[in-house]
């Protein structure tokens, strides 16, 4: 069940190009990749931590009263808390400035709202954080292919990325509505 | 520098708020209303927080607020319309965090608190009418209808076309939002480019 969320977010659903996290974010991280490893590594604690700290939360204290709808208040808590501590570690570590907030903050809402085990919502928050920085290099990919092109100089830039990413959905989602896909017809 | 920035905190929002709702102007006009009264409100708070001399605590009593509000906002529209709710579920939790509400809200400090007001109002009248004139374009394109907000889903109001436009759900898809907003973005680099070319010659 896990390794299906895993697949079904990184890839059938890309959580960002399907649920839009960290839409903005990938094309404009994308524009420079020094530190990739630093800024992924950090991403993926940071949101594994605050997954398991928020999943506790609402199970403990919230579900069982019927306050579930509120685990967006502890999610912003715990991220905020668990990445200021990531801050400070990687900044000791790596002698880099990693802030981020907005990506792990929607990733922990994504995870937590939509998973049914734990197991599950660790694997969506993987899943999640693995998209995003697989998008990054697609795009950092499209980015760098594009110097060479002669393309109008209106396209370049911000249009041809998003054309370039809508190709790409296509040629992924493509096999849902494929003749090859016999859940369909 | 100032245009470039306005256009990408554009760009950057309706990115955030286009690709992953559904193509219907209905959800739109919700995450829109939601996104504005966000906004009135968090321009409020930070006003209040500089005049109570709670800067140091600003940013993560921005963040909260922000939230509280989506959460509040969510549900209500529960309340209005369970179905809405629930299609934009997570969507909802995109607002507080797209880039137009962030550097309005958060990432400024104020100086003139009427400049900030007029400013931060100007933009939400901006960004409301290109979103909302993208979604009414997008649903027309793409289902040959216009739909709004009602207590059982949506109203939808079948448009009568000129005979040379056929509607094309492709619009209505994801990959269909990034190729109208690409060639939004190009049609906008256009216009700038032949503005910056008119100054000059000034």
């Amino acid at each position: 069940m896990a390794l299906r969320s895993l697949y079904y977010y990184l890839l059938f659903t890309s959580a960002v190009f399907m649920y839009g996290v960290g839409l903005k974010k990938v094309v404009v991280t994308s524009k420079n990749m020094n530190h990739y490893f630093a800024w992924f590594s950090r991403a993926l604690v940071t949101t594994a931590l605050s997954v398991i700290a928020v999943w506790f939360i609402s199970n403990t204290f919230l579900c069982p009263y019927g306050l579930a709808e509120l685990f967006p208040f502890f999610a912003i808590l715990v991220t905020v808390i668990i990445g200021q501590f990531t801050y400070e570690l990687w900044s000791l570590l790596c002698k880099l400035d990693t802030p981020e907030f907005s990506l792990t903050f929607c990733t922990v809402i994504l995870a937590i709202s939509e998973a049914t085990s734990f197991t599950d919502a660790l694997a969506i928050s993987l899943a999640s954080i693995l998209a995003f920085y697989l998008g990054v290099i697609l795009i950092y990919t499209f980015r760098w292919r594009m110097q060479y092109s002669d393309a109008n100089v209106v396209f370049k830039g911000g249009a041809l990325v998003f054309f370039s990413i809508a190709v790409m959905l296509i040629v992924l989602f493509g096999v849902n509505i494929s003749w090859l896909n016999f859940g369909v017809f | 520098m100032k245009t470039y920035h306005h256009v990408f905190l554009f760009i950057g929002s309706l990115l955030s708020l286009l690709v992953p709702s559904p193509a219907r102007f209905g959800y739109i006009l919700v995450l829109v209303v939601t996104a504005d009264i966000l906004l009135i409100l968090g321009t409020a708070m930070q006003i209040a927080s500089e005049k109570l001399l709670m800067q140091e605590l600003k940013d993560i009593l921005m963040l909260f607020f922000l939230v509280f509000g989506t959460v509040l906002a969510k549900q209500v529209l529960i309340f209005y319309s369970p179905i809405i709710a629930m299609t934009l579920s997570f969507v909802l939790y995109l607002v507080p965090v797209s880039s137009l509400l962030v550097s309005r809200t958060v990432a400024v400090t104020v100086s003139d608190w009427r400049e900030l007001c007029i400013s931060n109002l100007r933009i939400m009248g901006v960004f409301t009418g290109t979103l909302l004139l993208f979604a009414f374009f997008r649903e027309l394109l793409s289902f040959g209808s216009i739909s709004l907000p009602a207590r059982f889903g949506l109203w939808i109001i079948s448009l009568s076309l000129p005979g040379f436009i056929t509607p094309t759900e492709f619009w209505g898809t994801i990959p269909g939002a990034f190729i109208l907003l690409a060639l939004v973005l190009a049609f906008m680099s256009l216009v700038q480019r032949r503005f910056n070319i008119i100054r000059s010659k000034e």
